[in-house]
C-alpha cells in the first residue's frame, strides 16, 4: 500500500509542475509587463527596473520559472498588490476556511446521499424511490448559491436563527464555528448529497443485479445481508469515484458560497484578485486550488486501493 | 422416497411476453444420490425451473400453481423465512458463469465461512476447520486458495470454491445451473468429474441444467427434455438417448455434432496451398504503473490451407485461434510473419491496395447479434461490400437479394431490419454478406457457437452445402471438436499461441500425436456415447 | 422507412406512460424558454433598464408582476431579457464544447497510438479539475465578461465531450459490424462516418442537454460573482447577487432564481427523455431467456 502511496505521489508530482508552470506563466507573462504583474501598475520605472533585476525578469522564461518555484517552496508567493500583505499569510489564514466548508460539505453529502441512495434502491420503483429520487432532480436543479440567499432569508431574517454571516475558527469557538457553517454546508453540500444519493441507488442497482448477489440468497443469506454485507461494499467503488470527483466540485461550490455568507476564505480572496487584478494574489489562490484538487484525486484514488483488492498496488 | 419431487409447477410470466408462463405443468422427481438433467434449448424454461425450486425467481415471474416438495414440506407454500432456512443448507445452488457468481471483495474463506454462519451456531475454530476440510474435498489446497480473491483465481478454481460453498452443509440436492457452459472443455471435464465424485460420496440428489446433450451423456441417470416452458419426455438417460420417443427430442439428438466425421459430396480438396501462414507472431503488451505485462497471443504460427478445403482451427480460450484469424483478416495487426496469398504477401498490403484487396478474405463472427448494423437494412448491409467495389447500388442490392435466397432466406428480408431476425437467420444474413463479395476465403470465427443446438445443425448444413457448390475454402474456427468433426478436412490444434498439431481431421481424432490434442478428445463429453469418430456417415 | 432503433420510433414508446409528462415538461420548459429569449424585447412589459422612480424596490403588484429591484427596474422584464444572456451562453457553450470535444473523441479514439495518447493525457489533467472551478480560473486569467466567460465554459466542457465521444468510438470500434465494413472494403472515414458517429450522436445529445442544464448553473454563477456579463445587461445570476443586499426585499432574489431552477430542470427533464429514446436495450428486445444462446 505504500508503495501505491508513494507511485501515486510520484505521478502527481509532474503534473503539479506543470499546472504551476503553466500558472506561472499565464499569471505573470499574459498580463503584459511582468514587473506590473508582480509590482502593480502604480510602480515607478525604477521600481519597475528594480523589480526586473530582483525577479531576474529578463532572464528566459524557464530560468524565471525555476527561480519562482524555489521562492514558492520556501514560502515566499509575492505580495498582493493591493495590501501588500504576503500572499503565503493570507492563504494561511484563509484555507483553514475553506477546506473546513468543502469537508464538512462533502460529510453531509455521504452522510445524507449513501442512505438515501440504498432505501431508493432497494425499494425500486416504490414510491420511496419516487420520492427520493424527486427530492433529489429538485436539489441538483437549485443553484446553490440561491439556495444559500434563499436560507439566509429564512433562516436569519424572516425566524432569526442563524447569524448570516461571519465566521470564527473552530479552535476558538467551536459551538460558534459549527453555527455560522451550517448554512454554508447545507448550501454547498446539497446538490452532490443528489449526486451521491443517484450514484449509489443507480450502483447498488447494478450491483443487486449481479450473479455473486444470486449466490448469496442461494446461500440463504437475509435481505439485510445481501444489502449491506455484499451489495453495498461492491458498489461503494462507484461511490468512492463520485464522491471524490465531486469534491473538487465542493471545493468550487465553496468558493461561490463564501461570497453569500461573508466568509474569509481562499473563494473571496479569489474572486477579489480577480476583480483588482491582483496577480500575485490570483497565482497564489490558483496554486492552493490545483494543489488541493490534486490531492483530492490523490486521495480518492488510495481509498480505492484500500476497498478494492483488484486493484494492484 | 424421492428428495425433491415437482407437481403441476408452473410459473407465469408477465404480460406482454412471447407466451403466458415460463414453464407450465412441470412433474419432476430427483432421488437421493440421483443425477438429473433438465435439457433444453435457450427459452425451454429449464433455467427457470432450477431458480422456481430455490425460490430465486426474478421478480418478474412468479409461481401461479403446483407444488415443490422438499424434506415434507411444499416450498411453495412456505413463508419466506423457512425457505430461506433450506437454502444453502438443505438445497444448495450453483450459477453458470464463475467470473461473476463469487462475492470480488470477499476471500475464498469468506465467502465459505459465510454460510456456514448463516446456517450453523458453530464457532471460529470449528468453521474454519470445515472450510478447510470443504476445499480440501474440491482439490484446492486450503493454505494457498483461501486467502485468495475471486479473480486471482481460474475459472475453473472458481467454480471449484462455488460447489465447495455449495455442498459445505451438505445439502440434500444440489442444482447446478448450467456450471460448465462457460468453462473450457478440459476444465469442464474435470468440474463433471468433481461433480459426479462428490455425488456418490456423499449420496447427493443432482438437478442438473444444460443445453449440451453430450454433458447429459457423460454423466445423467435420468435426464427431462423441456420445449417452450414444458417437459416433453423424460426417463432413463441411456433409454432416452437411444430411443427418444417425441419428435422433438429426436430432432435434437440428430442435430447434435457427434464427432463423428461426416464425408462430403462432390470433389475432395486440391492440396495446393491456397494460403500460406508462416510464423506469425503477436504479443500484447499491458502497459502497468511500473512496467508492463507481455502476452504472447501468436508465436511463430504457421500453416498452410489448402484450395477447396475446410481447414479447423480448434483451441481453448487464450489459444489463439481467434487471434490468427484476426491477423489473417487484417482486422489486429500481427507484428511480424507473412501470409501468403495469390503470390503477394497478405500482411503487408497497406493503404488503398489493402481496402482494394482484402475482399479476397471475408469473416463471418460469432456473435450474431453485434455483427450487424442494427440502423442499416438488411439489404444494404449485405450489398455494402459490392457498392464498396464500385457496384451500383440497384444492382449490388439486386445481388444481395439473390444471395439471401441462396442462404435460405426470403429475398424480402433485404428491406428489414437486423433486430426482426432470430440469431441463427443473422448468421444465414452475415453469410451473405461474406459471400456476395466473392472471397477467396472465409473464415468463420466460431460462427455457430453462439446459436442452439438445432440451429447451429442448420447452419453448419448451409456451409456444407456451400462449399460443396461453390468450392469455397473455409477457416472453420471453433472451440467444440465435434462441431469441427461435421465440416472440416484438415484439422489444427492451437494452445497458447503456438501450433500443437495438424493434419487430416480423421488422423487427428483417431490418432492423436500430441498429448494436449489427447486431453481434448478425452474432454469431450459424452464419448462413450456414439463411437467418436470411428465411422463416416451421411 | 422508420427504423425500430431510430430515435422518433424510441422517442415515442419512452414518451409512453410517465415519459410523456416528463417529455412535455422537459421540452416545453425549454421550448418557453427560447421563445422568452428570441422574443424578449416584444413580449416583456419594460424596457429591462427603465428605472420606475415611484416604486423602487417593491413587491410583486399587478403593475409589476414580479416587483421592481433596488433600482426600480422591473423584475419581470429584466428576468426576460436576462433569458438571452443564460441561452445565449449555454447554447454557444455547449455547442462549441461539443464541436471541439467530439472532434477529438473521433480522432483519438479511431486512431489510437501516440496521438491518443497526448489528447487523453491532457484531457485527464483538464477534466480533473471541477468545472466551476477550473471556469472561474480561466475567467482569471482572461478577464470578467461575456465573451470571456462563453470561452471558460466551452473550454471546461469540451474534455467531457471527447472522454465521451472516445469512449463511445472504441466500444463501437470493436464492434463485429465495424469489422465487417472494414473487411468488405469500407474506407475509414466511411466508417466513421456512417457506422460510428450515428449509433454515437444519441449519447452526445443526451450528455449535451444535461451539459446545458450544468453550464447554466455554472454560468449564473459567474454572473453571480460579477465575473461574467457585465451590468447593466441583465443576468440571471447577478440579479440574485443584487437581491442578497436587499434582504428584506426577498423578491428580487427569489424570482431570477426561480428562473434558473425551472429552466435547469427543463434540460435534466428533456436530457432523461432523450436517453431513454436513445437507449439501445429498447429497440433490441431478444425474447430468449436462459443461456444466451439463440435459436
Amino acid at each position: 500500500m505504500l508503495g501505491y502511496l508513494f507511485r501515486r505521489v510520484a505521478q502527481m508530482i509532474p503534473v503539479l509542475l506543470v499546472m504551476s508552470a503553466g500558472i506561472f506563466v499565464a499569471t505573470t507573462h499574459l498580463p503584459g509587463d511582468p514587473a506590473v504583474a508582480i509590482i502593480g501598475m502604480e510602480s515607478s520605472e525604477a521600481d519597475r527596473a528594480r523589480a526586473r533585476e530582483r525577479y531576474g525578469l529578463d532572464d528566459p522564461i524557464p530560468v524565471q520559472y525555476v527561480a519562482w518555484l524555489k521562492r514558492a517552496v520556501a514560502g515566499d508567493l509575492g505580495r498582493s498588490l493591493r495590501t501588500r500583505e504576503p500572499v503565503a499569510e493570507m492563504l494561511r489564514a484563509r484555507a483553514p476556511v475553506t477546506l473546513q466548508l468543502t469537508f464538512m460539505a462533502m460529510v453531509l453529502a455521504a452522510l445524507v446521499g449513501i442512505p438515501l441512495g440504498v432505501i431508493a434502491a432497494r425499494h425500486r420503483g416504490g414510491f420511496l424511490d419516487s420520492f427520493v429520487s424527486g427530492l433529489a432532480l429538485t436539489a441538483v436543479a437549485i443553484p446553490f448559491f440561491w439556495l444559500g440567499v434563499l436560507l439566509i432569508l429564512l433562516f436569519s431574517i424572516a425566524l432569526e436563527l442563524l447569524p448570516p454571516s461571519g465566521y470564527v475558527p473552530f479552535t476558538e469557538a467551536p459551538l460558534r464555528n459549527i453555527q455560522l457553517m451550517i448554512m454554508p454546508t447545507i448550501t454547498v453540500g446539497l446538490a452532490m448529497s443528489a449526486l451521491v444519493m443517484r450514484q449509489t441507488r443507480s450502483a447498488m442497482l447494478q450491483v443487486l443485479g449481479q450473479d455473486f448477489v444470486k449466490t448469496a440468497h442461494a446461500k440463504g443469506a437475509s435481505e439485510m445481508r445481501v444489502t449491506y454485507r455484499h451489495a453495498l461494499p461492491n458498489a461503494f467503488v462507484p461511490v468512492i469515484t463520485v464522491i471524490g470527483l465531486q469534491t473538487g466540485a465542493l471545493l468550487g461550490g465553496a468558493i461561490v458560497t463564501e461570497r453569500v455568507f461573508s466568509l474569509p476564505g481562499v473563494g473571496t480572496m479569489i474572486v477579489e484578485g480577480i476583480f483588482n487584478r491582483d496577480f500575485p494574489v490570483i497565482q497564489g489562490a490558483m496554486l492552493f486550488i490545483v494543489a488541493s484538487v490534486l490531492i483530492i484525486n490523490l486521495l480518492t484514488d488510495l481509498s480505492y486501493a484500500a476497498i478494492d483488492p483488484r486493484v494492484k498496488y | 422416497m424421492a428428495t425433491i419431487e415437482i407437481g403441476d409447477l408452473s410459473v407465469a410470466l408477465p404480460a406482454g411476453a412471447d407466451r403466458t408462463h415460463a414453464v407450465r405443468d412441470i412433474e419432476l422427481s430427483i432421488g437421493p444420490g440421483e443425477m438429473c438433467c433438465i435439457v433444453g434449448e435457450s427459452g425451454s424454461g429449464k433455467s427457470v425451473t432450477a431458480q422456481a425450486v430455490m425460490g430465486l425467481l426474478p421478480p418478474a415471474l412468479r409461481i401461479e400453481s403446483g407444488s415443490i416438495l422438499y424434506a415434507g414440506k411444499d416450498l411453495c407454500r412456505e413463508d419466506a423465512a423457512s425457505v430461506r432456512a433450506v437454502r444453502g443448507s438443505g438445497i444448495g445452488m450453483i450459477f453458470q458463469d464463475p467470473m461473476t457468481a463469487l462475492n470480488p471483495l470477499m476471500t475464498v474463506e469468506a465467502q465459505i465461512d459465510e454460510i456456514l454462519g448463516i446456517h450453523t451456531a458453530l464457532d471460529r475454530k470449528a468453521r474454519r476447520a470445515r472450510v478447510a476440510a470443504a476445499v480440501e474435498e474440491v482439490y484446492l489446497e486450503p493454505e494457498r486458495f483461501l486467502p485468495l480473491y475471486p479473480h486471482q483465481l481460474s475459472g475453473g478454481q472458481r467454480q471449484r470454491v462455488m460447489i465447495a460453498i455449495a455442498l459445505v452443509l451438505q445439502p440434500k440436492l444440489l442444482i447446478a445451473d448450467e456450471p460448465t457452459t462457460a468453462l473450457d472443455v478440459t476444465t469442464q471435464a474435470q468440474i463433471l468429474h468433481l461433480m459426479a465424485e462428490l455425488q456418490r460420496r456423499h449420496g447427493t440428489a443432482v438437478m442438473f441444467v444444460t443445453h449440451d446433450f453430450g454433458v447429459v451423456a457423460e454423466i445423467a441417470d435420468s435426464v427431462h427434455v423441456m420445449r417452450h416452458g414444458e417437459v416433453v419426455e423424460s426417463g432413463e438417460a441411456a433409454e432416452v438417448l437411444r430411443e427418444p420417443r417425441h419428435d422433438y427430442t429426436r430432432m435434437l439428438l440428430d442435430a447434435v455434432p457427434s464427432g463423428d466425421l461426416v464425408e462430403r459430396d462432390g470433389e475432395p480438396p486440391a492440396s495446393a496451398p491456397l494460403v500460406e501462414v508462416r510464423d506469425v507472431s503477436k504479443v500484447y503488451i499491458k502497459k502497468r504503473l511500473f512496467g508492463s505485462e507481455r502476452t504472447q497471443a501468436l508465436d511463430a504460427v504457421s500453416f498452410d490451407v489448402h484450395v477447396g478445403e475446410v481447414l479447423g482451427i480448434v483451441g481453448e480460450s487464450g489459444s489463439g485461434k481467434s487471434t490468427v484469424a484476426r491477423c489473417i483478416a487484417r482486422l489486429l495487426e500481427a507484428d511480424s510473419g507473412r501470409v501468403r496469398l495469390d503470390g503477394h504477401d497478405f500482411l503487408a498490403l497497406e493503404g488503398e491496395t489493402l481496402r482494394r484487396e482484402r475482399r479476397a478474405i471475408q469473416t463471418v463472427f460469432q456473435d450474431p447479434f453485434s455483427a450487424l448494423n442494427p440502423r442499416r437494412t438488411v439489404g444494404r448491409s449485405i450489398a455494402q461490400g459490392l457498392i464498396n467495389y464500385g457496384e451500383s447500388k440497384g444492382r449490388a442490392l439486386a445481388t444481395a437479394r439473390t444471395m439471401l435466397e441462396r442462404v435460405g432466406l426470403d429475398p424480402t428480408a433485404a428491406d428489414r431490419y437486423p433486430n426482426e431476425f432470430s440469431g441463427g437467420q443473422r448468421q444465414r444474413i452475415c453469410i451473405a454478406r461474406a459471400l456476395v463479395l466473392e472471397p477467396r476465403v472465409l473464415i468463420a470465427d466460431e460462427a455457430v457457437s453462439a446459436l442452439d443446438v438445432s440451429v447451429q445443425a442448420q447452419v453448419l448444413a448451409l456451409l456444407r452445402d456451400l462449399r460443396d457448390q461453390m468450392s469455397l475454402t473455409i477457416i472453420f474456427i471453433t472451440h467444440d471438436l465435434r462441431v469441427a468433426a461435421e465440416l472440416c478436412d484438415r484439422l489444427i490444434v492451437m494452445r497458447e499461441g503456438k501450433v500443437v498439431e495438424s493434419g487430416a481431421i480423421a488422423d487427428i481424432l483417431l490418432n492423436p500425436e500430441a498429448e494436449y490434442t489427447r486431453s481434448l478428445i478425452d474432454a469431450v463429453p459424452g464419448r462413450r456415447w456414439e463411437s467418436f469418430g470411428a465411422r463416416a456417415h451421411r | 422507412m422508420v427504423a425500430v432503433a431510430s430515435p422518433r420510433g424510441g422517442l415515442w414508446s419512452a414518451a409512453k406512460g410517465s415519459g410523456l409528462v416528463r417529455l412535455c415538461i422537459g421540452l416545453g420548459t425549454i421550448a418557453l424558454v427560447l421563445f422568452v429569449a428570441l422574443f424578449a424585447p416584444l413580449i416583456a412589459p419594460q424596457p429591462p433598464d427603465l428605472i420606475d422612480f415611484m416604486s423602487i424596490a417593491s413587491p410583486p403588484s399587478t403593475e409589476h408582476l414580479l416587483g421592481t429591484d433596488e433600482a426600480g427596474r422591473d423584475i419581470l422584464s429584466r428576468i426576460f431579457y436576462g433569458a438571452r444572456v443564460s441561452v445565449a451562453v449555454v447554447f454557444v457553450s455547449v455547442f462549441t464544447a461539443m464541436l471541439f470535444g467530439v472532434s477529438l473523441g473521433l480522432v483519438s479514439g479511431y486512431r489510437g497510438g501516440w496521438v491518443d495518447d497526448i489528447i487523453m493525457r491532457v484531457i485527464d489533467i483538464v477534466i480533473s479539475f471541477p468545472t466551476l472551478v477550473l471556469a472561474l480560473l480561466i475567467i482569471a486569467l482572461l478577464g470578467p465578461g461575456l465573451q470571456n466567460a462563453i470561452v471558460a465554459i466551452s473550454i471546461v466542457y469540451i474534455p467531457y465531450f471527447a472522454r465521451l465521444t472516445r469512449g463511445e468510438v472504441l466500444s463501437l470500434k470493436s464492434r463485429d459490424y465495424v469489422s465487417a465494413a472494414l473487411s468488405t472494403g469500407t474506407p475509414h472515414r466511411v466508417i466513421l462516418f456512417k457506422e460510428i458517429l450515428p449509433n454515437l450522436l444519441g449519447n452526445i445529445v443526451v450528455y449535451a442537454s444535461l451539459a446545458a442544464s450544468e453550464a447554466l448553473i455554472t454560468e449564473s454563477a459567474l454572473s453571480f460573482l460579477g465575473l461574467g456579463v457585465q451590468p447593466p445587461t441583465p443576468s440571471w445570476g447577478y440579479m440574485i447577487a443584487a437581491g442578497m443586499q436587499y434582504s428584506s426585499y426577498w423578491w428580487i432574489s427569489l424570482f431570477p432564481g426561480l428562473a434558473i431552477f425551472v429552466t435547469v430542470i427543463g434540460f435534466n427533464f428533456l436530457g432523461d427523455t432523450l436517453r431513454d429514446a436513445f437507449d439501445p436495450t429498447l429497440a433490441r428486445r431478444t425474447r430468449s431467456s436462459g443461456s444466451g444462446k439463440e435459436g
